[in-house]
């Protein structure tokens, strides 16, 4: 095999590679996948809507679901909080007292659910932009 | 925090309209409209569903 044929397979693993790190990495924290690739404005709003949802969800007093969950939906508000990557470490650490009592706080459930699914879908388009599927 | 249902929707509406419109557009005109849209959507569907279920509560 000529090295003019190894090249664009190497190329390729490398894309692959930091496209993973990228995802992963926007999945951890909100936007950051999007400013390795150089997308400054767009990791800008990414992390900004992610923490703006995810902090007002917290301020209202909404639920944060653990893996312990004791029915089918609290597990996919779970894995939806666990989209948030760092902010769902913090909200749990910051250990705050949900109240779904009132409307409030069920809002603030919705809320911070919806910053983690954005955040994966975020993440996922950092994975795709590294590996040129996307501009 | 407590916002009312109504500021409850427009923060959603904004937040998550402006983030479809930066990953689904390219060019910032596309965007600022695809925005709007998407937010007039978010709170007019809101506001319909709403009145749709006043009769439910009345």
């Amino acid at each position: 095999m000529t090295p003019r044929k190894e090249a664009p397979v190497a190329s390729a693993t490398t894309n692959t590679t930091f496209a993973t790190v990228a995802g992963l990495a926007g999945w951890a924290v909100p936007g950051l996948g999007h400013l390795l690739l150089k997308r400054w404005v767009r990791a800008l709003v990414y992390f900004t809507s992610v923490c703006a949802l995810a902090a007002i969800g917290l301020a209202m007093r909404g639920n944060i679901f653990t893996a312990s969950a004791a029915d089918p939906f609290d597990f996919l508000g779970f894995l939806a909080n666990l989209g948030t990557g760092s902010l769902y470490l913090i909200a749990r650490a910051l250990d705050g007292t949900p109240d779904v009592s009132r409307a409030a706080g069920d809002y603030g459930t919705r809320f911070f659910a919806t910053a983690g699914v954005l955040n994966v879908l975020f993440a996922i388009e950092a994975y795709e932009i590294g590996c040129g599927r996307k501009r | 925090m407590v916002l009312t249902h109504f500021q409850a929707i427009i923060f959603f509406a904004a937040v998550v309209s402006t983030a479809f419109a930066f990953h689904s557009r390219q060019l910032p005109r596309e965007r600022a409209f695809y925005a709007v849209k998407s937010f007039v959507l978010f709170v007019g569907c809101a506001v319909l569903i709403g009145w749709l279920m006043y009769p439910i509560s009345h």
